[in-house]
């Protein structure tokens, strides 16, 4: 829950892509434990808030801190020991086997040179079996379905042994089935400690599973907080600018169901 | 599940050099004068013996099989690296433009040098720079995020540019009175300087140097630039440095051998089919089936013909042509989508 340590830390941070202004001031904090949903319309600036915490893009103003440091202060490798990324999706220009892109998130715990030990094999088998793609292990991934390279994906992270996941749409491409097992996944991922930031437009699914929710709207945080704090009709049409109408599962969780515009 | 392990890798390339090595014998035995087998071993095996044979073997041919396996490699290995680099099957030195680039600074330096007090030694410094100089360009053109049409298209306006480019200068100085001139555009190895060699051989090293401890990065990279430095690798740096290593390579064949084409395209390829994408195999192995792909063309080039000799640049591009617009037409769907 998001009472353990603050281990990922927005502070005003804004940022941009050449001239264009994305983030404006998001101040956002992730909490060890702790599943926290980012949600929004398209382009309000979820990925590029992934991009700034994986160092790929800098910040034109603010700050980031890991794990209590800034994030200017960890070496590439380090981050990447303490950070993965699922992104959205991957065009591989090569045919590599399944196992040995599972692999690759090991890379961030070689040795600059070499191969990977046989405990590097145990770990992405780990990882695979995990995610539930152990039969996919010899198959070239330029063969695989948009919903089966995720999953990949999402074991190269688990490979990569992280203390911070951050997914970016993880189950766009998956079935009904795919995507519980993928949030439950991540659940128990997040119960020994790691943390976990994800992208979703599953806002259902994202009150199921996420601790919290954060709502980005045009490049700033409109809203964070409890799924009940956070997907109410008016919060909801300030950032979507569409009408909701929130009904209560017989559990308790929250369905967010959209109504279409009068006259449709 | 199947990963590459140190001693497979090992034995990859145990079966790779004794291909070397065979296409060595077939190398130094076939000409003109065909040798046998027999003769060209005892030949290597005891230099100091006098002979026609011996005589052949060790002044003619081995210099030129020498030098056949070291451009080889050098093509190969650089194809592999704009391969990777730029996320492009298709991509290759030739292809690219930078070969032409490379040709177009060895030219300068013949055509201008001698009235700037330039020596042949400068061919190679030059066609690396020239190599070097069209890569940035390339970057520069087409960016980082270039569409696979793009940096095609790119490579072919730079073609043009250098051909001319090469064609201009050996007119004004001159140069185009013998087959030089006609010999870089098409690729021979028919001008076999020992100078040159050991120039080509320290590029080739200094290349592979380079780029066999970053090969591990190679492969994160081939996922993207994002990915990779998502999971540890400092991208700019292994870019740098393999740019630089690849220009190295393209300039050291091309000041020797002119504009011999595709062997980075259908070597690198041929390797994937056979051994898979992992670049801590791959660089090492297409240095070595490059070069005796090379050495192979070079000799039929030698002996097909007689007592005349093909530009071994025509033999490549010759099977290069059709590799090139199979791989265009096999990939098109995947990397010419949106």
């Amino acid at each position: 829950m998001s009472g353990g340590p603050v281990v990922l830390a927005f502070q005003s941070v804004s940022a941009a892509a050449g001239s264009r202004e994305i983030l404006r001031g998001v101040t956002l904090s992730l909490h060890a434990g702790e599943v926290l949903t980012l949600a929004g319309p398209n382009g309000a600036g979820k990925t590029t808030l992934f991009r700034v915490a994986s160092r790929v893009l800098r910040p034109s103003a603010g700050s980031v801190s890991l794990l209590g440091r800034p994030l200017d202060a960890f070496s590439r490798r380090e981050l990447a020991r303490v950070l993965a990324v699922v992104p959205q999706d991957a065009s591989i220009a090569f045919p590599f086997r399944v196992g040995e892109v599972v692999l690759m998130g090991r890379s961030p715990h070689l040795g600059p040179l070499g191969f990977e030990t046989p405990a590097d094999l145990v770990r992405a088998r780990e990882a695979m079996a995990r995610v539930g793609i152990e039969a996919l292990a010899d198959r070239s991934v330029l063969e695989l379905s948009g919903g089966e390279r995720q999953l990949v994906l999402l074991a190269r992270a688990l490979a990569q042994d992280p203390r911070v996941l951050l997914l970016d749409e993880p189950t766009a491409h998956l079935d009904l089935r795919h995507r519980v097992s993928v949030a439950a996944l991540v659940r128990e991922l997040v119960r020994d400690g790691r943390s976990a930031l994800v992208v979703s437009h599953d806002l259902g699914l994202a009150a199921r599973s996420g601790d919290r929710i954060a709502l980005l709207r045009r490049g700033e945080l409109h809203a964070v907080g409890t799924p009940r704090e956070v997907l109410t009709p008016a919060h909801l049409r300030a950032t979507f600018e569409v009408e909701t109408e929130i009904l209560t599962a017989a559990d308790g969780a929250l369905h967010v169901v959209p109504k279409l515009p009068s006259g449709c | 599940m199947k990963v590459l392990t140190a001693r497979h890798a090992a034995g990859v390339l145990a079966v790779l050099a004794l291909a070397v090595a065979a296409s060595v014998i077939v190398g130094l035995a076939a000409g003109p004068s065909s040798l046998s087998v027999r003769e060209v071993v005892s030949a290597l095996l005891a230099p100091e013996t006098q002979g026609a044979a011996a005589d052949i073997v060790l002044r003619v041919r081995l210099p030129r099989v020498v030098l056949s396996l070291l451009v080889g490699a050098s093509l190969a290995v650089a194809g592999v690296l704009f391969q990777a680099l730029l996320r492009n099957p298709l991509a290759d030195p030739f292809v690219l433009g930078v070969s032409g680039g490379a040709a177009l600074g060895g030219i300068a330096v013949l055509s201008l040098g001698p009235a700037v007090g330039l020596s042949h030694a400068a061919v190679a410094p030059a066609a690396f720079a020239g190599a070097l100089a069209t890569t940035l360009l390339l970057g520069l053109v087409s960016g980082s995020r270039a569409s696979p049409t793009s940096l095609l298209l790119t490579g072919v306006v730079f073609n043009a540019f250098a051909s001319a480019g090469i064609v201009f200068l050996a007119s004004f100085a001159g140069l185009n009175e013998g087959a030089g001139v006609f010999l870089w555009l098409i690729g021979s190895l028919s001008n076999v300087r020992a100078d040159v060699t050991g120039w080509v051989a320290l590029f080739l090293f200094a290349g592979l140097a380079c780029a066999l401890p970053l090969a591990r990065n190679l492969n994160l990279m081939t996922l993207g630039e994002e990915t990779a430095q998502q999971l540890g690798v400092d991208v700019v740096r292994v870019q740098r440095v393999l740019l630089v290593a690849a220009s190295l390579m393209v300039g050291a064949a091309v000041s020797v051998a002119g504009l011999v084409g595709f062997v980075g395209l259908i070597i690198p390829h041929l390797l994937r089919l056979l051994i898979g994408p992992d670049h801590r195999l791959l660089v090492p192995s297409a240095a070595l089936a490059g070069g005796a792909f090379l050495l192979l063309c070079d000799t039929a080039a030698r002996s097909l013909l007689g007592g005349r000799e093909l530009p071994v640049g025509a033999l490549t591009s010759l099977a290069g042509g059709p590799v090139f617009l199979w791989l265009l037409r096999r990939h098109q769907q995947r990397i010419f989508a949106p």
